[in-house]
């Protein structure tokens, strides 16, 4: 059963990973805008249909809320570490169930636009805060990923 | 493995000029400002970062400013990548003509300028005074 599901994921990622792909070769790097309506759709129906709920008045407590419920109710990663210094923020993921996409994405020099923290970790942000957030970075050195976002305060 | 948007400190951080992040917007809004003060067929304009975020607006309000500037970007990235597939060269703008008025698209290094026009606009002169405030855009990006 276990691997079942494992092949299961497996092909999801193919098929994140061919959007992704075919989004890039027709926009280029455009295709970055993509990411907050991606991630406020999927914000959207986590709230509805999957009850997440995204409370806090700082950054920092808003991530660790998403992170919180992505790590120990849906099981999207091992471990989501959330840091912060100035308008800088640092999310260190482990064994993200998405890493081979990503993975697979820069090999092929794309840079991935629909990691699932990232983009519902911007929506949050902006929805509960006000604030538009951009990514500056992401490394992936398997299975672990850093992700940076710089936060836009006006 | 790694990737960086390196290209967006200036905008981000005020890192690599002497202004601060806030300096940064405001000198935007006021780019914005004399731009629709001296070209009075422009009457709605934006600055937006090519991954979609807005740097300075001036939109009507029932805009989604932040779903209008992924679009307003997507649009600019799928026309430079047609031009380019069919070996045309870079993109100089990307005008759209509606029923109601015209968009003009705008790059300026990692910027775009978004302008929303007159359906009678003299477009000529538009097209002066937007490739000025282009030039003075790409001092920051």
């Amino acid at each position: 059963m276990k691997e079942e599901g494992m092949e299961v994921t497996r092909f999801l990622n193919i098929i994140i990973y061919g959007f992704q792909k075919a989004l890039w070769e027709v926009m280029g790097e455009a295709a970055i805008a993509a990411s907050y309506p991606v991630g406020k759709s999927m914000l959207e129906i986590m709230k509805k249909e999957l009850g997440l709920k995204v409370a806090g008045e700082k950054p920092e407590d808003v991530l660790n809320g998403i992170a919180k419920r992505l790590t120990e109710d849906f099981k999207i990663a091992k471990e989501v570490k959330i840091g912060k210094s100035g308008d800088t923020i640092t999310v260190d993921v482990e064994g993200c169930i998405c890493l081979p996409v990503t993975q697979r994405l820069i090999n092929t020099g794309i840079k991935p636009f629909a990691c699932p923290f990232t983009n519902i970790a911007m929506a949050a942000m902006e929805e509960l805060l006000g604030i538009p957030t951009g990514i500056s970075s992401l490394e992936v050195n398997s299975p672990k990923c850093k992700i940076v976002f710089e936060m836009l305060r006006k | 493995m790694c990737w960086k948007i390196s290209i967006f400190k200036k905008i981000l951080g005020g890192r690599n000029v002497n202004m601060s992040k806030k300096g940064i917007f405001e000198e935007m809004r006021k780019i914005l400002v004399k731009l629709e003060e001296t070209t009075p067929d422009v009457f709605a304009s934006a600055i937006i970062r090519k991954d979609g975020l807005i740097v300075a607006s001036a939109v009507p309000e029932e805009v989604n400013k932040r779903v209008f500037a992924a679009m307003a970007a997507s649009a600019l990235g799928a026309s430079s990548r047609a031009l380019k597939e069919l070996k045309q060269g870079n993109l100089k703008r990307l005008l759209v003509e509606g029923e109601g008025g015209q968009m003009v698209l705008m790059e300026a290094g990692q910027l775009v300028l978004t302008t929303l026009i007159r359906k009678d606009a003299n477009l000529g002169l538009v097209f002066m005074n937007l490739e000025k405030v282009v030039d003075e855009l790409k001092k920051y990006a």
